[in-house]
């Protein structure tokens, strides 16, 4: 399987990547949660995620090619 | 506090102080005085201005009027409360001004190169102010002063020039009517320096649109309230400032210590959005797009919806990936969080004006149906060349949007341009109108509830505000204790001094440093309305009031509590305590209530517009979600006990302005049989 995830509000800068899109073929497993933790993230830097933008629990199985977005908490101004 | 007439001096004999005073016409120098100085942070001099008779004083407070009131947002009510009665005109001569830094202002550290504005408000008739940043508050505590508080009105349009103890009241008739970049380029230019910070209105202030606002550099606003109309009233263009002395601090190293160890460590520290600092540079504030809309949370075509199809279009990151410049920064502050953009067609964007953050991004993107990032530009440029709040002009054209949907406006009204959610071209044609206060752009630049009186045909329900002042771009059905923030805020519907929903629902770096030390100590999920999240209101509320106080930026890591505290004491010598800053904030907000009780202002004034409590979204994932409307009130109720104020009428108790050493003000509002 092979994924799509695109990390919001510069979350891919505090991961030290040079983009916010990246594709990943996960080897933790198929849930939200497993991906966020394979990506390095603690639960306390993900506010929600969508999958092909629905938002989705992180009980949420995600499926070959889906584009995956994890947003960190925001607050605006 | 002692009132100095300017011809007191120390040094300077009678002879020079006489010729002095009477070889100026326009100019007129205030002499220095060497007032003995008391603490770090502090000048000990705020200037007096009276605009009709060029006037000038310098009060001297002592050490306990600062340590009460520090600056900022107390520092202003103090004023209003003391020397304003009740019905004053804001548009006369006889509203004050007032321009206060904080204590902590123009001291090297980031955040603290901010300035407050306050006036009775013209858009709402009660306490008005707000928060500026750049560099013109810094550069007023560089000059020698901790406020500036301007009454009357001028003869002709006029510009103060301060240089240090110089201040000099200039002919601003060549300057009026031109755009705050041509103005600015004037006053450089005919005083020799182009290091000059300028304070000003551009045109819409001075055709007093109802939500006018204050230019700091171009390209930072004194955004709400409408504080540049009051100014324009005044035939004040601007106030420029040039400073060169350093603002005395207690503890020099100690503050050099704290803002290296900040410029070191952005990579460790946390940005408010729970990023680091350094990756919240990427995007700054417009990070706040796809996260709110993902939520369902990101206002659309005013306030009906809360998802945008086309979010993307209107993203930071598209910002960043296409138009974005370089991002800009404050005095002393290493983040550089500000957007700068460039666009050359189809419209020309000016980058001296810097760029659209989150609130004007979806006030003139997503609220308005607006997917054209190059137009939000522009707006954002206009707003910024002729001193508009962009969040209040946004909502203003949005209303205007949906009444023409409704049939309630037609092209008759409008000039002949047909008003449609997504036209950005009609958007920017009656942003335009508002500028030159014509045709629609008279009625919407009157606020929005003269304006929906004016269209009539019960076009108020599309009037999205609080008091007379618009909604900011933050969805209560989503954040319902920031609609509860809205209801109560002095100021009316504002963001600032409130409490975002989404930021409590989860431990996580900003949650344990900013909240855990006021005493949030667990989670709360974001629709919860109950006492907790009230209590998290109230007392986060006052913590940024207090910020309000000091007039430091919310965004940068060394403004969190502990390290408020710390940097406080690092520069005035003083050992405050988190409590006594707290209670700095609540003795802010209940000046401002008070003022506005004495105005007539009661409970039931506190409300949020029907529609959060009778129109579900149709989709997304906040559908079929509505505010109740006995949950609101019990809430706000108990926002009232918690704060100490009349469950009734929201009033300040007596006992509470005793508690908060306000006795003078329980005096007044006494005076006035406006006590509970």
């Amino acid at each position: 399987m092979r994924v799509r995830v695109r990390l919001h509000g510069g979350l891919h800068i505090d991961l030290g990547m040079n983009s916010e899109m990246i594709e990943l073929t996960p080897t933790q497993g198929p849930k939200v949660a497993d991906i966020v933790r394979e990506l390095g993230l603690r639960a306390e830097d993900v506010w929600l995620v969508s999958v092909n933008r629905n938002r989705v629990s992180n009980d949420f199985t995600v499926q070959n090619g889906d584009l995956i977005e994890i947003f960190p908490i925001v607050a605006g101004g | 506090m002692i009132s100095t007439p300017i011809a007191l001096a120390i040094g300077k004999s009678l002879p020079e102080i006489f010729s002095i005073l009477t070889s100026l016409i326009c100019e007129i120098e205030v002499i220095h005085v060497n007032v003995l100085h008391m603490v770090g942070g502090y000048t000990g001099k705020i200037l007096r201005i009276n605009l009709y008779d060029e006037n000038l004083s310098l009060e001297s407070p002592n050490e306990s009027f600062y340590r009460k009131y520090f600056g900022g947002r107390a520092l202003i009510g103090y004023y209003l409360v003391k020397e304003l009665r009740p019905g004053v005109d804001p548009l006369g001569p006889e509203n004050l001004l007032i321009f206060a830094p904080g204590v902590l202002t123009g001291a090297p550290f980031a955040g603290s190169g901010r300035n407050s504005v306050g006036a009775k408000s013209p858009l709402t008739g009660g306490y008005g102010d707000a928060e500026v940043g750049g560099f013109w508050g810094a550069e007023l505590k560089r000059a020698g002063y901790d406020a500036i508080v301007v009454a009357g009105k001028a003869k002709d349009p006029t510009y103060v020039l301060i240089k240090d103890d110089q201040v000099r009241f200039k002919d601003a008739s060549h300057i009026w009517g031109k755009t705050t970049g041509e103005a600015e380029d004037i006053i450089k230019k005919e005083n020799s320096d182009r290091n000059i910070r300028i304070t000003q209105i551009g045109p819409a202030g001075e055709r007093q649109v109802r939500y006018a606002c204050i230019i700091n550099d171009l390209s930072h606003a004194a955004g709400r309230c409408g504080l540049g109309a009051v100014m324009g009233s005044k035939n004040l263009r601007a106030i420029a400032v040039r400073g060169s002395r350093d603002v005395p601090v207690a503890e020099p190293e100690k503050v050099r210590e704290m803002s290296r160890w900040l410029a070191q460590n952005l990579d460790k520290t946390y940005h408010v959005s729970g990023r680091t600092t350094i990756a919240s540079r990427d995007l700054g504030t417009t990070a706040a797009v796809p996260g709110l809309n993902a939520a369902g949370g990101l206002p659309t075509r005013n306030f009906t919806q809360g998802t945008f199809e086309d979010a993307e279009s209107i993203s930071g990151q598209r910002m960043r990936d296409t138009i974005l410049l370089e991002r800009g920064t404050c005095f002393a502050c290493p983040i550089f969080c500000k957007r700068v953009v460039k666009v050359d067609e189809p419209y020309k964007v000016d980058p001296r004006y810097g760029g659209p953050e989150y609130e004007t991004l979806a006030s003139f993107g997503s609220n308005c149906g607006v997917d054209d990032l190059k137009a939000i530009s522009k707006a954002n440029e206009i707003c910024a060349a002729n001193g508009l709040d962009t969040i209040s002009t946004g909502v203003a054209i949005s209303f205007a949007i949906e009444c023409y949907s409704r049939g309630l406006l037609t092209s008759k009204d409008t000039g002949g341009i047909e008003l449609a959610f997504g036209d950005a071209s009609a958007m920017i044609a009656v942003l335009n109108m508002i500028v030159e206060r014509k045709g629609l752009g008279r009625v919407l630049g009157d606020g929005p509830i003269s304006a929906a009186k004016q269209i009539g045909r019960n076009s108020e329900r599309y009037a999205l505000h609080v008091k007379g002042q618009p909604l900011p771009l933050h969805e209560p059905r989503l954040k319902p204790g920031m609609g509860i923030g809205y209801a109560v805020s002095v100021t009316g519907a504002d963001h600032c001094h409130n409490l975002h929903d989404t930021q409590c629902i989860q431990e996580g770096p900003v949650f344990i440093r900013d909240f855990k030390p006021l005493g949030m100590l667990q989670p709360i999920p974001a629709d919860d309305l109950g006492p907790a999240k009230i209590r998290y209101l109230v007392y986060h509320t006052n913590w940024r009031h207090f910020q309000n106080c000091a007039v430091i930026c919310y965004f940068t890591p060394q403004t969190a509590p502990k390290e408020l505290v710390e940097m406080t004491n690092a520069i005035t010598g003083w050992n405050v305590s988190l409590w006594e800053l707290m209670k700095v904030g609540e003795k802010a907000a209940n000046l401002a209530r008070a003022f506005n009780a004495r105005e007539g202002f009661t409970s039931k004034h506190d409300g949020l517009p029907d529609r959060f409590f009778t129109e579900p979204f149709r989709e997304g994932p906040l559908k079929g979600v509505i505010l109740d409307r006995m949950k609101f009130e019990r809430a706000k109720t108990i926002y009232y006990g918690m704060m100490g104020w009349d469950k009734k009428t929201g009033i300040p108790s007596a006992e509470k302005l005793h508690e908060l050493d306000l006795s003078w003000v329980a005096d007044e509002l006494g005076k006035y049989e406006k006590l509970p």
